[in-house]
């Protein structure tokens, strides 16, 4: 079926349900307190007795405006540029020109899987910077318009650069090799290798806001928390180790089964000079990178991970908003191999193997020891004179800074070709970074007064999608580089992004 | 320029060095501008803290409320100082392919910006910096603000120059 994206057009019908439920998603996170006092209904007849209409007629107020925005929103084609005309007080009319859309992308919850649409996501960059997104569109209409999309702007780069285009965009169709492609077994193994550190800062997190929250309409669980701990119900040292392992543990399933349930299936292809991933089990998600976009590949492990053999890939695309990871491709559980044929996909015939590793200077680790040392006695002062019964806490963590500025001076390197930049970093885990110079969007050379004393310097490289940083170089070489460097930006004639 | 294929060795001593550049300094007035605004700064918290001692004063502990105004006191001597020195520091240079603006006491950093990856510029006039007749040339360039750049402390003839001189230069990297 073809489809006339030169008519105003709209969105699958499906779309209302859609906005119905985000909105209503939007009002129960909003007041789900409320609502639970309302339905327990103790000591609050009041209350409840005007809070549920309100809330039945915010829903209802929220469906009958999506049912007349949906009606208001129209999207087509004209000039090559994307038009989308939305409003039902203040209209909009939007125009992406084709040539500044980064990439289009689609996304699929469950409702958008059973009702077989997808939602569309269009990214620009620029400093006027927006995302759009459609909600729903059906599956054949979202594949037919991303196609037409990418072709037309594929045309107009090549049209503006060399005149033989027609027959590379048909070369560049016919690729389609899978790269990686997670078995049970393999998700399984990213899920146990997660940051569970992560994931237990997220229940704490999440744990400190429900408590808040009940705290806010007066179901207060503080007083009683502090009553157990003056009763000496939980005596102290053992008390803790318990909590944390428990809590620990309970961090270790919930990662597991988030990593389940967002890389599900997981496949990554190489389609001509893009990246296509697909990866959810109850929200399918699918999302591109063309390798002119993608501005830094970057790929790290942890002592796990390492364990198992395989790193985290990050695909860094360029974006209008501060880096988000929205804008990067994330592809857990890849091998040294995927690395590799990530890399020679993206860098193709550029000088990046065989790297020329340099260290930082060990001032790097002494600053970093005198700082941490500082601060360390600072905070174990404090903590002295306000609650001494609580000193082992900042000491042990002053220990722990101290050992990891080890680690991370051990980890630290970086090296430069003639067609590459490479940080390496970490402190338990190794994380390394590659780019190609001519990527580069700026360069800063900078120096603390406690480097300029020591003739050293740092060069900080600005990029499209983050900054990489070289630490506690000597100074001439740090000027060097930085010369270097923009010698190379200056000199290429690539499109970067 | 390097063609596609062409693979010259090149000699890192003999590309353009930061070292050669001469640096135009921001003008002297800044220097004005600056101290005000941090006046201004201070004035703010200093009546802030106090209304918050008439208010709250009972509730704060005596040590800190002994501590805070030599803490207050430390604070507006080093910045005033900062600020002070800081500014002569501050220049900017054009070159034929990039922009590089320095600056920095304590922190000293050289930030340089290819004409090529300058998405667009403009000009902006802050409130006082009105009144002395400066204004600031912001640079803006993709992805984020983090590498973007703004020189102030420039006359308005001078940043609007330097402004169509930058956008020329975009445009004539851009048609090569």
């Amino acid at each position: 079926m073809i489809h006339d994206f030169s008519v105003p057009n709209r969105q699958s019908i499906i779309a209302i349900v859609l906005i119905i439920y985000k909105t209503i998603r939007v009002v129960v996170r909003q007041v789900w307190p409320i609502i639970i006092i309302a339905f327990l209904g103790r000591n609050s007849s009041s209350y409840s007795s005007y809070v549920l209409p309100a809330v039945i007629g915010v829903s209802l107020l929220s469906m009958i405006w999506a049912v007349i925005s949906y009606f208001k929103y129209y999207f087509y084609i004209k000039d090559d540029e994307l038009v989308i005309e939305k409003g039902v007080l203040s209209k909009t009319k939007l125009n992406i020109p084709f040539d500044r859309i980064q990439s289009v992308n689609f996304q699929q919850n469950i409702i958008h899987q059973i009702t077989k649409v997808k939602k569309l996501e269009i990214d620009t960059a620029g400093s006027s910077g927006n995302e759009f997104s459609m909600e729903a569109l059906s599956l054949e209409k979202a594949d037919a318009l991303r196609d037409l999309i990418l072709k037309r702007k594929q045309e107009l780069l090549q049209f503006s650069t060399t005149e033989d285009a027609e027959e590379e965009v048909l070369e560049v169709e016919e690729e389609r090799t899978l790269i990686l492609n997670l078995s049970i077994e393999e998700l399984i193994k990213v899920g146990v290798s997660q940051n569970h550190f992560r994931s237990a800062g997220l229940i704490f997190a999440g744990i400190f806001y429900v408590l808040t929250q009940l705290n806010d309409i007066g179901l207060g669980v503080d007083d009683r928390i502090e009553g157990y701990i003056t009763q000496g119900m939980l005596p102290g040292l053992i008390a803790i180790v318990v909590i944390t392992i428990l809590f620990l543990m309970i961090s270790f399933l919930i990662s597991l089964v988030r990593s389940v349930l967002v890389y599900f299936n997981l496949k990554l292809w190489r389609l001509g000079d893009k990246y296509k991933l697909e990866k959810g089990l109850f929200t399918r998600k699918e999302t591109t990178a063309v390798d002119q976009k993608i501005q830094i590949m970057e790929w790290s492990d942890n002592p796990l991970k390492r364990l198992f053999n395989y790193f985290d890939v990050q695909l860094k695309q360029a974006s209008s908003v501060q880096v988000k990871s929205a804008s990067s491709i994330v592809i857990p559980g890849c091998n040294p191999t995927h690395v590799k044929t990530l890399q020679n996909n993206w860098l193709r015939h550029m000088v990046y193997q065989s790297l020329d590793k340099q260290s930082v200077s060990h001032h790097y680790l002494i600053r970093k020891l005198l700082y941490n040392a500082l601060f360390g006695v600072l905070f174990i002062g404090v903590v002295y004179i306000l609650k001494p019964e609580f000193i082992l806490f900042p000491i042990l963590f002053t220990v722990y800074k101290l050992a990891s500025s080890w680690l991370q001076y051990r980890k630290r390197s970086y090296a430069v070709t003639d067609d590459v930049l490479y940080i390496g970093r970490g402190t338990f885990g190794f994380h390394h970074a590659i780019m190609p110079l001519f990527k580069i969007q700026s360069v800063s050379l900078t120096e603390s007064l406690y480097e300029t004393r020591r003739g050293l310097a740092s060069v900080n490289v600005l990029t499209a999608s983050g900054s990489m940083l070289i630490p506690f170089i000597p100074k001439d070489l740090a000027m060097k580089l930085n010369n270097y460097l923009l010698y190379s930006i200056e000199s290429s004639r690539q499109a970067w992004m | 320029m390097l063609g596609p294929f062409e693979n010259i060795q090149i000699e890192i001593q003999a590309l353009p060095s930061l070292e050669d550049v001469s640096f135009k300094p921001v003008e002297k007035t800044y220097l004005t501008v600056r101290l005000i605004s941090l006046f201004i700064f201070w004035a703010i918290i200093l009546v802030g803290y106090y209304l918050l001692t008439v208010v709250a004063g009972s509730d704060i502990p005596n040590l800190i409320q002994q501590i805070i105004p030599y803490v207050l006191l430390v604070m507006i001597i080093v910045t005033f100082v900062i600020a002070f020195f800081g500014v002569k520091r501050k220049g900017y240079a054009l070159r034929d392919r990039d922009i590089i603006y320095k600056k920095g006491l304590l922190w000293k950093s050289n930030t340089t910006v290819p004409f090529s990856r300058i998405q667009h510029c403009e000009v902006k006039q802050g409130p006082i910096a009105r009144l002395f007749n400066l204004a600031v040339l912001h640079i803006y360039t993709a992805g984020g603000s983090s590498s973007d750049l703004s020189i102030p402390g420039l006359l308005p003839d001078t940043a609007q120059t330097m402004k169509s001189f930058v956008l020329q230069k975009i445009k004539s990297e851009e048609e090569v």
